[in-house]
């Protein structure tokens, strides 16, 4: 068989799919109306008036800002360095060390029985949320989670998936094969940056070249959507910290347009991608030290995001902050 | 087989588009179809519609750093962005049904596995959708863009960021895959015949 026959062949399995049906027409102009959208905005954005106005603002804003640098307390805000081997930039060190620092001051409160840790994340693919008339997202789909210290919870997915767990079948922690971390497992992880690195090389053993993104992937979840106590979320911060290449960008604006502080490392490669590379990104906030969102970056392609809407302590399944 | 298909002038609306974003609208108008088109074969008709939708949003935001390369078309760059979002997808997809479906026993379909039933013509296109179905992703990826969406070499490492030497012997080690398969399948034919 040569090779245009084979290809011929391979061609013909292609599954026929009706061209230019009623599906692709409103797909075609969901597509249009929301690119459309974004078409606008930019010109917006390039427009010269508003360009020259917005200029005007921000000569305000920043002799606003030079004053009000001179007063902010707590985090160094000096940041955006170029990171080296072996180590973060020192701004991206400093900086990361004081968000440990504001968080392991936070006060010790384990859930008590009948507690449910909530959290409503958002995660998607391209720059930011794009919202819809209807309350959702074009992009981005929402999940909330309800975590019982006694393993119970519940996860009410997109599409309307409601799922119930109980003691027996406790509700998993990191959504990664083979981890299972429950409530207790989480109060049980070091609070030690090198006995929690060690514990995340256990859990990717065997990924190979995946595993560092594996393990970022953990850290963002860990910090993003389980009530880790604060001597862990130091920890995982310290842990972060130690990562070679890191840069600080300084204050950025995460996928649901809230101002944060970000950091970034540059990966090799990634997981499904081994010819791309990979940025990762963690944006905190700078009043509480949480983790607001995280993001991959791929050299082939856009970002995808998870972001940390809401969360908060609530006394039922059923309830929210 | 290939078929023909309106191309260039890309490069020059997008370099232009970064001024003046109007000008991407031809670009959406010219390649929505083939991108949506080959999205529908792979993931169909819901995510197909998200997914295209998404690439050209990405395109968009993403235009200043879009290279044009020797073909001056843009479609390679958004097969390749169509790509690594549907691949993402898959991802997460997978991720979710391992942590979940252990406790709820819930079966989320696998995209190979859609794909799969999609091909429903004949019993060679069957047999051919259960080896790339078993390809290395990275193949499958380099033989579906050929195959599917009329691709080069040269336009298959433009997608998915490769040397085109890389994309051949991808391609070269795909179709390998998929003939080997094609003539044991002969020949378990032809020994069944012959014991009748």
């Amino acid at each position: 068989m040569n090779e245009n026959e084979l290809d011929g062949r391979i061609v013909a399995a292609r599954p026929s799919v009706p061209e230019g049906d009623r599906t692709e027409d409103a797909a075609h102009s969901r597509a249009e109306s929301l690119l459309r959208a974004e078409i606008a905005r930019a010109g917006e954005r390039l427009s010269p008036r508003l360009a020259r106005r917005r200029r005007l603002v921000l000569r305000g804003a920043l002799a606003f800002a030079v004053t009000a640098a001179a007063v902010l307390i707590g985090l160094d805000l000096g940041l955006s360095d170029n990171g080296s081997k072996g180590g973060p930039g020192p701004a991206a060190a400093s900086t990361l060390k004081q968000f440990a620092n504001l968080v392991a001051g936070a006060p010790v409160r384990p859930l008590q029985a009948g507690q449910y840790y909530y959290v409503r994340t958002v995660s998607g693919s391209g720059l930011s949320a794009l919202k819809t008339s209807n309350g959702g997202y074009s992009n981005a789909a929402a999940e909330e989670i309800w975590i019982g210290s006694d393993g119970s919870g519940r996860v009410l997915a997109p599409g309307g998936v409601d799922e119930r767990y109980s003691p027996e079948k406790p509700i998993p922690l990191l959504r990664f094969q083979g981890v299972a971390l429950d409530y207790e497992g989480l109060l049980a992880l070091p609070g030690e940056p090198k006995a929690l690195l060690r514990w995340l090389e256990r859990q990717t053993r065997g990924d190979g070249p995946e595993a560092q993104d594996m393990q970022l992937g953990m850290i963002a979840e860990l910090l993003g959507r389980a009530p880790a106590p604060p001597k862990l979320r130091a920890a995982l911060y310290r842990l972060i910290d130690g990562f070679s290449g890191l840069k600080a960008e300084g204050r950025v604006r995460d996928p649901l347009g809230r101002s944060g502080i970000g950091f970034k490392r540059h990966m090799g490669g990634c997981k499904l991608q081994p010819e791309a590379t990979c940025d990762w990104e963690i944006i905190l906030d700078q009043k509480t030290g949480g983790l607001l969102a995280s993001r991959r970056f791929l050299s082939n392609g856009g970002p995808n995001w998870e972001a940390t809407a809401e969360s908060g302590v609530v006394d039922s399944l059923l309830a929210r902050p | 087989m290939r078929r023909t298909r309106q191309r260039g002038g890309d490069a020059e609306l997008i370099v232009r588009s970064c001024r003046e974003p109007v000008l991407f609208e031809p670009v959406f108008e010219h390649h929505f179809a083939a991108v949506y088109r080959y999205l529908r074969r792979r993931v169909g008709d819901a995510s197909a519609e998200e997914l295209a939708a998404e690439t050209f949003l990405q395109a968009f935001a993403n235009r200043e750093r879009y290279r044009p390369h020797s073909s001056q078309s843009a479609l390679p760059w958004l097969f390749g962005i169509a790509t690594n979002l549907m691949l993402e997808q898959i991802r997460r997809q997978e991720r979710q049904k391992r942590a979940y479906d252990r406790a709820s026993q819930a079966e989320l379909p696998a995209e190979d596995d859609e794909a799969g039933d999609r091909l429903i013509a004949g019993e060679e296109a069957r047999r051919i959708a259960a080896v790339i179905c078993v390809l290395p992703e990275t193949q499958r990826e380099t033989l579906l863009l050929h195959a599917w969406a009329d691709l080069t070499s040269e336009e298959i490492g433009e997608a998915l960021a490769i040397p085109a030497a890389t994309a051949r012997s991808r391609l070269s080690r795909a179709r390998a895959a998929v003939a080997a398969a094609l003539l044991e399948d002969v020949a378990t034919t032809d020994a069944v015949e012959e014991e009748k």
